[in-house]
């Protein structure tokens, strides 16, 4: 009886030996390989976030002062928003790309489910394509601050999950790049691109940067505010514009080839009640 | 009969010998061998599938909870990580962005629609004729009204292609749209006007 113990003991123990054998070639094996791996990773992602700690306090402090100024203020400043119409007829007006502008209408503020005050603005315009192209793009970007905001989500993702495989070190100069001022990028894009693609050697991520860089609206921002509407609109303070999103927007084509009427309704946002 | 009887007593005292006498070697043999297994597992074993990683020795079942821990503290880290890659924190303007950058932007819009209206049949000029594109961007709907031209008698045809371009591209769900028809102008040309309501994802 003792011995039938024993040996089912025995057996039992034979038993986990096997097993264990066993899980050492199918298991064990693989994550030794994975976790060198996984531990490397998250050291490089921890020194990542110390730069980013570094050199962020004072970026950060700065934009959120120019959201709570100019992007979101605590009022709607109708001021501005008519200044900045009116700059924007004059320089399309004197490129030859406006024929007509309306009115701006500007209609009764209501306070939003998310605490937000929103005034419905509508404005039209007889445009050229270009004109169209430069009224529609500042529209979009009105109350975005850096080149981060203007990308998407998945462009973002692509740029950093391609630079962080070639050179982890590099995520901090790409955070540098994400948080330069819109109008500034679009009067000096080749400065801070070179900055950038200093940091990487890689042909394929360079290529990467540029698709992105052509792809987005970025070109767009380049080639519109690159020119001398941004210039103005610095010269007078007029950006960043205060943040507006486009509830409705028509064209129809116009007398002559290549001209459009554009009629725009905008929502521009401000924090509390006017 | 009483030799039978004999026989079969004799066989089972054998028996009863055979297994009296083996039962002390057997316990000792089972006792050795549970012995030895139980040092192999406890100081044999782990010599050949412990393994050091992060400077401890870690069993297989460690190994897996300390993957766990590595891939749980990887995200919370990225995650702070992607916050400093988009600087501005204000949680209003965040929300804000975020409606703004989700929607689609008319510049975009149009450029996809206007490239399929002239890709539409690369030889013949002027097929598509976009007299208004209208965007209501709460309701995520694009209005198109002009008309099909240029093409003589299968102007009705050429429309159908147009919507079936149209419904092809990645920015549009579906589109509304039921009267086709051809028409004349005054000089004799055969169009087809069309509107479509195209609903975007």
């Amino acid at each position: 009886m003792v011995g039938m113990v024993f040996l089912g003991g025995a057996s039992k123990l034979l038993f986990m030996h096997t097993q264990t054998i066993m899980e050492v070639k199918d298991v064990s094996i693989p994550l030794v390989a994975e976790l060198p791996r996984l531990e490397r990773r998250l050291t490089v992602l921890k020194e990542q976030v110390e730069l980013s700690e570094l050199s962020s306090a004072t970026r950060l402090g700065s934009q959120e002062e120019r959201v709570r100024v100019f992007a979101l203020p605590e009022k709607a400043d109708l001021d501005r928003l008519l200044a900045f119409f009116e700059v924007l007829r004059e320089i399309l007006e004197r490129n030859g790309q406006l024929a007509e502008m309306s009115s701006v209408e500007v209609g009764d503020s209501k306070v939003l489910a998310d605490g937000a005050n929103a005034r419905p603005v509508s404005v039209g315009f007889v445009v050229h394509e270009d004109g169209l192209e430069t009224v529609m793009l500042l529209m979009h970007l009105a109350g975005l601050l850096t080149v981060g905001d203007i990308l998407s989500e998945e462009e973002i993702t692509l740029i950093v999950d391609r630079v962080e495989q070639e050179n982890p070190v590099a995520v901090t100069t790409l955070e540098q790049f994400f948080s330069v001022d819109i109008l500034k990028y679009a009067q000096n894009s080749k400065l801070y691109e070179e900055q950038l693609k200093r940091s990487i050697s890689s042909t394929s991520v360079i290529n990467a940067f540029q698709n992105v860089l052509r792809a987005s609206l970025l070109r767009d921002t380049k080639r519109y505010l690159g020119s001398d509407l941004g210039s103005v609109l610095e010269r007078y303070k007029l950006w960043p514009l205060q943040f507006m999103r486009t509830e409705h927007v028509e064209v129809e084509q116009g007398g002559a080839e290549g001209w459009y009427r554009l009629n725009i309704g905008l929502q521009i946002y401000s924090r509390s009640q006017d | 009969m009483f030799e039978t009887h004999t026989n079969k007593q004799k066989a089972s005292h054998l028996l009863g010998d055979i297994i009296h006498r083996a039962a002390f070697p057997f316990v000792l043999f089972s006792a050795v061998l549970l012995g030895l297994l139980l040092l192999s597992w406890y100081l044999l074993l782990p010599r050949f599938t412990h393994v050091e990683v992060g400077g401890t020795m870690r069993d297989i079942h460690t190994m897996k909870t300390y993957r766990e821990e590595l891939i749980e503290q990887i995200a919370e880290v990225e995650g702070k990580r992607n916050g400093f890659l988009l600087p501005v924190r204000d949680s209003l303007y965040t929300v804000l962005k975020e409606e703004k950058t989700q929607t689609l932007d008319f510049l975009s819009l149009r450029r996809v629609l206007l490239q399929a209206a002239d890709t539409l049949l690369p030889d013949t000029k002027n097929v598509v004729g976009i007299r208004t594109v209208s965007y209501d961007v709460q309701e995520g709907v694009v209005e198109l009204v002009g008309r099909i031209q240029n093409v003589g008698p299968r102007s009705m045809t050429v429309l159908a292609q147009f919507v079936e371009a149209l419904e092809d591209l990645s920015v549009v769900a579906s589109i509304e749209h039921s009267r086709y028809t051809r028409e004349e102008d005054q000089n004799s040309d055969f169009y087809s006007p069309f509107t479509l309501r195209l609903l975007l994802p």
